[in-house]
């Protein structure tokens, strides 16, 4: 089974060999390939996603197969305390990154990972006041001096 | 345009709105607060209210997960204000649950409603045809009514909050309740409805699987006993028994049982108006829409109180449908095509 492997050709042409079963952590992949004829040669295109960001989601969905096999290949079973370092890690990247990838799990409709990347865009609004949440996502404030009054009344309850 | 967005959303332009606001159920009820200080448009995206609904319901998730048996909801102006309201009160155990209540779990609804002081009644589609009836209930046995069609040894459980009932007499109920969940959640719908353009109309075909006590609440009448649809299996046949519940000026909009087949409603507590036209008349001011190869449906987006009271009005008395007011105790019994 795990002898299958399929090819992802980014928008760039970048190509990345997997096995079928990492391939299959999205269902537009999996369906792909279940539709696929005999001696079809399992190249497929994935042309709204950049080599960089498939990369990404193609080292996401190794890993997690990968974990999800328990103690196969001689290596020791990862506890979910190791899957989540790992995933914390996996989504620590710049936000222009982060985003990418959220369109691409979105799009290959992988949801974990887009749990997991809209989790950590959340994790960087949380406890942030709006001139913080403003600075960290370049945000222009246009409201003018009155709405701004308005506001800061309307909201006063949330900086207390 | 596009510049707006970018200087509005910042680096968030990057995404969507729909994914933007899947970012923004992974937050607090504080922090969307203050991200829709930050600019128009995020004020704007913060405003929506399914994203408030939404908001609520996690909110109310989060009390039962700190370990209430359900959480309580009241229903303000909007969404919105409901949710803020939330976080402004502090989570105290609420109250539990009223004696008799009834719960409804559904499997592809979010939201759904338990019997209202109003309409609620039971539907059950057969396949059988004869014509036209009101049946009057009556206790004493002979005629079939929803009376002798609700089982009076059935008495809802008060201790377990899966097990869900029709009420055996006709009592009145004080409050509404919107369900979600097995009683996860419970929310007073006292505020919502009325202020509702489109009131919340419950249509549960799940209510078998969902809350199997439910189903020993009644009994078919003996003269419905024949259903054809039987035949194809619990896997095969398509829904056929519904719990229906709704507010004042609620309602389905103009239609035809599906597959012809014929139905008999029960009511078991407020009041249903009917309006009636034979098979092969269109309702005016309806128009059809082909939905199989052997069906028509009246095209939905009009909904029965658009139709009371922009159509209505206007008809002449040849036009006009067959109307009658169901009481509760009463059977209804619609054959197909009607």
């Amino acid at each position: 089974m795990g002898a299958i492997k399929v090819t992802l050709i980014a928008s760039d042409h970048q190509s990345f060999e997997v096995d079928v079963d990492v391939a299959s952590e999205s269902p537009i992949f999996r369906e792909r390939v279940e539709n696929a004829d005999p001696g079809d040669d399992m190249h497929i295109p994935v042309p709204s996603v950049t080599g960089d960001v498939l990369a990404k989601v193609v080292e996401y969905c190794q890993y997690h197969v990968a974990a999800k096999k328990k103690g196969a290949d001689d290596e020791a079973s990862k506890s979910d305390d190791d899957v989540k370092a790992w995933d914390a890690q996996f989504v620590n990247v710049d936000q222009n990154l982060l985003f990418d990838i959220i369109l691409a799990a979105n799009y290959l409709d992988i949801k974990s990972l887009l749990d997991l990347t809209c989790q950590a865009v959340a994790q960087l609004i949380k406890g942030k006041t709006p001139a913080e949440i403003c600075k960290t996502f370049n945000i222009k404030n246009e409201f003018t001096p009155e709405e701004e009054e308005e506001i800061r009344r309307e909201n006063q309850w949330t900086f207390d | 345009m596009d510049e707006y967005r970018s200087r509005a959303l910042g680096t968030l332009c990057a995404l969507p709105d729909h994914l933007i606001n899947l970012l923004l159920l992974r937050l607090s009820i504080v922090d969307v607060v203050r991200l829709a200080c930050t600019s128009r448009a995020l004020r704007l995206i913060c405003c929506e209210e399914p994203l408030w609904q939404q908001l609520c319901l996690l909110q109310a998730d989060e009390l039962v997960d700190a370990g209430c048996s359900y959480a309580s909801i009241k229903f303000l102006a909007n969404w919105r204000q409901t949710a803020l309201h939330m976080v402004a009160s502090s989570p105290k155990p609420p109250p539990p649950p009223p004696l008799s209540s009834t719960s409804l779990g559904t499997a592809n609804a979010s939201l759904s409603a338990t019997r209202s002081p109003h309409v609620s009644s039971g539907t059950d589609n057969v396949a059988d045809s004869s014509g036209s009836h009101v049946i009057s209930g009556s206790s004493s046995g002979e005629i079939v009514g929803a009376w002798s069609v609700f089982n009076p040894q059935y008495t809802p459980s008060t201790h377990s909050v899966q097990q869900a009932a029709v009420p055996p007499s006709p009592t009145p109920l004080a409050s509404d309740f919107l369900y979600r969940r097995w009683l996860r959640c419970h929310i007073q719908l006292a505020g919502f409805v009325p202020a509702d353009e489109e009131p919340l109309y419950v249509f549960d075909p799940d209510f078998g699987s969902a809350a199997p006590p439910l189903l020993q609440a009644y009994t078919v009448p003996h003269v419905f006993s024949q259903d054809l649809m039987g035949v194809m299996g619990p896997e095969q046949r398509p829904p056929f028994r519904w719990l229906v519940a709704g507010p004042a000026r609620s309602g389905a909009s103009w239609h035809v049982d599906p597959h012809l087949t014929s139905a008999w409603n029960a009511l078991c507590s407020g009041r249903k108006r009917w309006a009636l036209y034979p098979p092969h008349i269109t309702p005016p001011g309806v128009t059809l829409v082909q939905t199989g190869p052997d069906s028509m449906q009246s095209d939905e987006s009009l909904t029965s109180l658009q139709w009371y009271l922009e159509v209505y009005p206007s008809l002449a008395p040849e036009q006009q449908p067959l109307e009658f007011v169901q009481q509760p105790g009463q059977v209804v019994f619609v054959p197909g095509g009607w």
